[in-house]
């Protein structure tokens, strides 16, 4: 079961990577680019907040128009790849290695005073901590890096460009 | 073992907490208390660095090695020594099992980026992505990410210790007073 928590119109002349920051700053793990329905807009990407179960996930709806080009879906697509990879799965790297981290920590800490740490706090600390600079961190945002040059672009240029590559091609 | 790199020394009046410093600031990814060997003085604890490989889906990633040799009174003690091994898995968790983390992330962010090439109209394709740049710029991440968490653990108490007093601890049991 899921509930809806946010209901926002993103604007198509906005760049993609705001969009990613948009959803960061909702907490958003999960995404999905919805391929079917469109936005009932046709110059904003609507996006639908939903927390289901701890976890919190953002549906996509992309303007009538832009569901039918395929570059900008394909783009839409590695955007939503992506997006996980940053959060959901490092996520769970990140709780592996914190709470070994937390563990060898207290393990030394008892060694020297004979008392035990709080490793609950201290994993939730360590994994905030690498999270926050794994993906948060103003130089490491995806904009910077070299891979995502698309991430520049707005969604309305990139289905433009689109659109002209297929009246290239077809007209 | 690949290449020596460097010596260094650790006087036993300095801190756990500086011993975790000077390793971390001389790029050092992954520390083992030499279980054979001694340093040879006293009141040093001496630290060989080599270069060392590993091979993640075939391919080969480079990291530092740092090998300490505790003062022969040190070593004899199975409580200090085994001590002195907690604190290398503690660190080795934070910095050797980041740069496996780092480099099988970085493999998985290429096989999307490859991907997506693959598929992109021919006047956008562009030349692949070699993994190393792609590893380069996580590490570099990675590495922004240790120090962070490295400055909140040496907040602990016992990381202000002196390795001689830790020792007169653990080997020789005399207790301390907690704060």
């Amino acid at each position: 079961m899921s509930e809806v928590i946010g209901h926002y119109k993103f604007a198509v002349d906005q760049p993609l990577w705001r969009l990613w920051e948009f959803l960061e700053k909702h907490s958003v793990e999960n995404i999905y680019v919805e391929d079917k329905e469109p936005s009932s807009y046709s110059d904003y990407v609507e996006v639908i907040i939903r927390k289901r179960g701890r976890s919190i996930e953002a549906l996509i709806k992309l303007p009538k128009d832009y569901l039918e080009a395929y570059y900008l879906k394909y783009v839409m697509r590695f955007f939503e790849v992506m997006y996980y990879d940053f959060h959901a799965y490092i996520d769970d790297l990140i709780d592996i290695n914190a709470e070994d981290i937390a563990m060898n920590i207290n393990k030394l800490h008892e060694e020297i005073f004979s008392t035990s740490l709080d490793v609950e706090s201290l994993r939730r600390e360590i994994f905030r901590s690498i999270k926050n600079c794994m993906c948060y961190h103003p130089n490491n945002a995806p904009k910077k890096t070299p891979f995502f040059y698309f991430f520049d672009y707005p969604l309305k240029t990139l289905y433009e460009t689109d659109y002209r590559i297929i009246r290239r091609r077809f007209v | 073992m690949g290449e020596y790199v460097r010596h260094l020394s650790v006087n036993i009046n300095q801190s756990l907490g500086s011993l975790w410093y000077l390793l971390e600031s001389n790029n050092v990814d992954r520390v083992v208390v030499n279980n054979m060997k001694t340093s040879y003085d006293p009141y040093y604890i001496e630290i060989d660095i080599y270069t060392d490989e590993t091979y993640i889906y075939g391919e080969s990633v480079k990291f530092l090695h740092a090998m300490l040799m505790l003062p022969e009174h040190m070593f004899k003690s199975n409580e200090f020594f085994d001590l002195m091994d907690t604190f290398s898995k503690a660190y080795n968790t934070l910095h050797f099992n980041m740069v496996f983390e780092i480099s099988d992330w970085a493999k998985h962010l290429q096989i999307h980026i490859e991907n997506f090439e693959h598929h992109m109209p021919p006047s956008k394709a562009v030349s692949p992505i070699p993994i190393e740049k792609v590893r380069e710029f996580y590490t570099a991440v990675g590495k922004s990410c240790i120090k962070d968490v490295s400055q909140k653990i040496l907040r602990y108490s016992m990381f202000s210790l002196s390795l001689k007093k830790l020792y007169e601890i653990v080997a020789e049991k005399k207790k301390i007073t907690m704060r």
